[in-house]
């Protein structure tokens, strides 16, 4: 059985109707309906298919300095590609798109985030603050 | 003047059964040149075994004057050297006023005939059958069923040993799968039995059927589900014969048979969408294993 790549992407179970005739000895039909299960699993979400990862010898930028009140300043901060494992014939491409989402202190990043907020469209998020209080402050974010 | 005998039927006597009489025809008297009756009345004797008899003998007693002859009754035990045998008599008349011991020349006449001893054992009185029992129903387990002879009723009793009993036809459904409604003869197929009432110790008892239906009969379709309708006859020593029936019925093992579906370990049961796989057949179980079966995937 082969099932079209896909088409899909949701988990689902699909009965197989298997009928049995025992016919009696005058071949008088006798069926009985016996009903077997396969499951059809969504690969983009089973690790033994797909996997991304980051890679390890490309690391983001890390421990940026910035000074407060300085104008803002950029960071590119994916500076790598998503790697994706594959096993058997199934093509990465039938999972959809990478999506990114930036989280700064645990808290997302948005175009209108203060102090860390995001560039709509790129990669890039910038930093700007006039806020003293934070002097000597290290903030995390994470991709 | 001419005294003329009439022909005598052969009286029949069936040994140990009630007497039979008999009317004899009467001797009648001719005249020339004209009719008349001036020689007077005749009188008779009878004879059996050329013995004369009176009215009341042993074996043929004779009523006189014309009158009937009684074949006495015989029992089987005393007499039944008589069996298939004849025996003589006879009828003589002349003229009663003309006496052939001193009238040397009158016409006397004399009729003869035989008394035929038969064998009571070939007319029997009663001979109807007994009700049989029916065989178990069976679902070819392989059982041996054991049908016992019910004797049919003989009279005279003695006669019990005479009379022979067979199968004599055994009809069931046909063996065709394709002929639910036909018949089959099944005859050839059930001779395990003795019915041959000799007391001996070969093979089945005296009087008993052994039935039996297994597996293999069913796959090999040499016993067809349905009711057998045996035919027992019994025949006397004479030929004559009566029958009557019992059945048995075996039932369809596979009518409404149980299937069990085995259930396969949801491992393999599961597919990913990335390559081709392989879906094991659905696996189940039907009992009994032997019926035939068949199965299609929707």
């Amino acid at each position: 059985m082969k099932l079209p790549d896909g088409s899909h992407l949701t988990e689902r179970v699909t009965p197989i109707n298997s009928t049995v005739n025992v016919p009696t000895y005058y071949d008088v039909p006798q069926t009985n309906l016996l009903v077997q299960n396969i499951t059809v699993k969504n690969p983009c979400v089973d690790p033994l298919y797909v996997t991304m990862f980051q890679d390890p010898t490309m690391p983001v930028p890390y421990d940026y300095e910035y000074v407060i009140g300085s104008p803002p300043t950029q960071i590119v901060y994916i500076n790598f590609e998503p790697l994706i494992l594959i096993s058997g014939e199934f093509l990465p491409e039938n999972c959809g798109t990478v999506d990114h989402a930036l989280y700064y202190n645990d808290t997302l990043v948005t175009p209108n985030s203060l102090t860390v907020f995001s560039i709509p469209g790129t990669t890039t998020l910038q930093v700007y603050t006039t806020d003293i209080s934070l002097t000597h402050q290290t903030g995390i974010y994470k991709i | 003047m001419n005294i003329v005998a009439p022909t005598l039927e052969e009286i029949e006597y069936v040994i140990d059964m009630p007497e039979v009489s008999y009317s004899p025809p009467a001797f009648t008297v001719t005249t020339v040149p004209i009719e008349h009756n001036l020689c007077g009345a005749l009188v008779y004797k009878a004879y059996y075994d050329s013995t004369e008899i009176a009215a009341d003998e042993e074996f043929l007693s004779y009523s006189g004057s014309g009158g009937s002859l009684t074949a006495e009754f015989l029992d089987k035990a005393t007499y039944g050297y008589l069996i298939d045998t004849t025996v003589p008599y006879s009828l003589t008349a002349e003229f009663a006023n003309w006496p052939s011991a001193t009238n040397p020349t009158v016409s006397t006449s004399t009729a003869t005939s035989d008394v035929l001893y038969l064998d009571p054992c070939d007319h029997l009185t009663t001979f109807t059958p007994a009700t049989q029992d029916n065989i178990p129903d069976d679902t070819y387990s392989g059982t041996e069923f054991s049908w016992n002879l019910i004797e049919f009723t003989v009279v005279p009793t003695f006669c019990i040993p005479t009379v022979t009993y067979t199968i004599s036809n055994v009809s069931g459904p046909s063996l065709l799968r394709t002929e639910p409604n036909g018949t089959h003869d099944y005859t050839s197929f059930f001779t395990n039995y003795d019915l041959t009432l000799d007391s001996d110790s070969t093979g089945p008892a005296d009087g008993e059927l052994l039935v039996s239906a297994s597996q293999s009969h069913y796959d090999n379709q040499e016993l067809a589900p349905g009711t057998y309708t045996f035919t027992l006859m019994c025949t006397d020593q004479k030929g004559n014969s009566v029958t009557t029936t019992f059945t048995w019925t075996l039932l369809d093992p596979c009518l409404n048979p149980t299937i069990v579906q085995y259930e396969w370990d949801p491992y393999y049961l599961s597919y990913t969408i990335s390559d081709t796989v392989y879906v094991p057949y659905v696996s189940y179980t039907w009992e009994p294993s032997f019926c035939r079966q068949t199965m299609t995937y929707t």
